[in-house]
């Protein structure tokens, strides 16, 4: 139970059906390549080279591209996600949309 | 690759004890390469201690897993399991993780071959609404179970609620590191909860260092001010997750995780204030957010880091009786997260230096930093002489936890589930 709870921590806001339609086409445009490399850049450190998560850091396994997109473009936006929001938003206001697009395909090809 | 640090500032006050400003960069260290690493375990939940046996059994805890013990063997004994786990000897359903709290510290006790005792830092539901723990326990002959729990502290605060400030879930700041010292008592670090007025309280456990004996007594010469907890030795921390005893005057040393800045280590002196006050309304600041002023001002915004230094500081010299750091990681804050020293002529010029293992954060355009820092003091700690980050064969992470065992070798977890055996 309370691993559950760890890895959903700060993982959570509604979808709304319009995000989750303009993420599905970025998915489709990511590049799973460029995904990997922007990977390692930042989000391994927290996320782990499995996407399993570590400390209060959740895991991203199983996550869909449109789900992942749907968070990168939220932080990016500065809005309040969960207790991890900080990191999250400074890490993700760099993100261009093909970074977001790449990064969503590459969580979801491999990690799941 | 060199480090430039800040360099020790003068003690104030009642600790009196003058220190040298040294604004110096760090050289090359001639046991920066060549480094061994051997893979002891993968595959583990949030690797957080260990403590290893001088025949090399390791015990070591798992965040939201619970206590095994790696025998010499390699096989992995599981003894003593958190609330929904399987595949434990025991399972204890109080202990509980959530956010950075769960099971922490872990250590044996000096005379273990005698009493076969060890003590485990975790975060408890026995006490409503949940306390962080030292339990003592008693390990059997043959490695495979713990028994006869003995709570010794009972009280150490836990964060039940979330708050408005990054990381604000619930569990936030449980220090959690517990060691003995050279003359066989048992200190155990502590965190502030997001507590605003927890580390200057004088009642509250939280951002302190406790120094006790096995039965969780205080010790009879700590000297906190006048109505202090006499558990107390140090107070006034953020979040200690590194202490360690310098191998040749007994001294401890703290390795601290600074808020958006200054990462701290600090000679600790009995009584002294580590000068973190995040209560709002004092010190020039007015309200903040849920009323903890710890990662004011801006608090979701990068900033100069020694702009946010001034307006909250890691260290207060306002308290007269203030212990002043002899390194603040050049400013930033990148999770120094554990602490040991290096002893053994296999190390060279590193005998009796110290390593801080670093978890990196990578907020606001800090470098997120993961890496150990070989850490080398004066002969008398006022000091800082040289930092150098240790070259590794291994790919850098969370280094959550350093330890150095009996056969001189340097044990790291990484948060993502591995614990390496390092030597040169």
């Amino acid at each position: 139970m309370n691993r559950i709870k760890a890895a959903l921590a700060g993982a959570f806001v509604v979808v709304c059906s319009g995000a989750v339609a303009q993420a599905e086409t970025a998915a489709q445009a990511g590049d799973v390549d460029a995904g990997a490399s922007r990977y390692a850049m930042n989000c391994v450190n927290c996320h782990g080279n499995a996407g399993q998560g570590m400390a209060s850091f959740p895991g991203i396994q199983g996550r869909d591209a449109a789900y992942i997109t749907e968070k990168l473009e939220t932080y990016r936006a500065r809005e309040m996600v969960g207790p991890n929001s900080a990191i999250m938003m400074s890490l993700a206001a760099d993100l261009s949309d093909a970074d977001i697009a790449n990064l969503a395909a590459y969580i979801e090809a491999r990690f799941n | 690759m060199k480090t430039t640090f800040g360099g020790a500032l003068s003690r104030a006050g009642a600790i009196g004890v003058a220190a040298l400003l040294l604004g110096t960069t760090a050289s090359a260290n001639t046991n920066a390469t060549s480094m061994r690493a051997d893979t002891i375990l993968t595959g583990l939940q949030s690797p957080w201690d260990m403590a290893i046996h001088e025949t090399g059994t390791m015990f070591f805890t798992e965040k939201c897993h619970g206590l095994s013990v790696r025998m010499p063997t390699g096989e992995v004994n599981h003894l003593l399991g958190m609330t929904g786990t399987e595949g434990y000897a025991s399972t204890a359903d109080d202990l509980f993780c959530e956010g950075q709290a769960g099971m922490q510290g872990v250590v044996l006790d000096p005379n273990f071959d005698e009493n076969r005792l060890i003590y485990v830092y975790s975060t408890s539901s026995m006490t409503a609404p949940g306390t962080n723990r030292v339990l003592r326990m008693v390990v059997n002959e043959d490695f495979t179970a713990v028994s006869d729990r003995t709570d010794i502290v009972t009280d150490i605060p836990y964060k039940p609620e979330a708050s408005d400030q990054p990381f604000g879930g619930p569990g936030a700041h449980n220090g959690g590191r517990i060691r003995f010292g050279p003359e066989g008592f048992l200190w155990v670090t502590t965190g502030d909860t997001h507590g605003g007025t927890v580390p200057q309280s004088g009642t509250a456990l939280g951002g302190k260092v406790l120094r006790i004996d096995t039965d969780g007594n205080a010790h009879p010469e700590n000297a906190p001010p006048e109505g202090f907890d006499s558990r107390i030795y140090t107070y006034g921390h953020r979040n200690v997750q590194g202490i360690a005893f310098d191998p040749d005057t007994g001294a401890a040393v703290i390795a601290e995780h600074g808020p958006w800045h200054s990462d701290e280590i600090t000679v600790l002196v009995n009584g002294g204030n580590g000068g973190w006050d995040p209560a709002p309304n004092t010190a020039g600041r007015g309200d903040c957010p849920s009323n903890y002023c710890g990662y004011e001002p801006l608090q979701f915004e990068g900033m100069d880091r020694y702009e946010r230094r001034a307006y909250m500081p890691m260290t207060d010299t306002r308290f007269e009786d203030v212990m002043m750091p002899v390194w603040d990681n050049n400013g930033w804050s990148q999770g120094t997260g554990s602490a040991a020293f290096l002893q053994g002529s296999q190390w060279g010029s590193w005998d009796g230096a110290m390593v801080v293992g670093i978890m990196g954060i990578g907020f606001g355009g800090t470098p997120i930093g993961q890496r150990i820092d070989v850490i080398e003091f004066n002969d008398d700690l006022s000091a800082v002489v040289d930092v150098t980050e240790m070259t590794l064969p291994i790919p850098s992470g969370r280094f959550r936890s350093v330890v150095t065992g009996p056969d001189g070798a340097l044990y790291v977890a990484q948060d993502a589930g591995t614990i390496h055996r390092l030597e040169p």
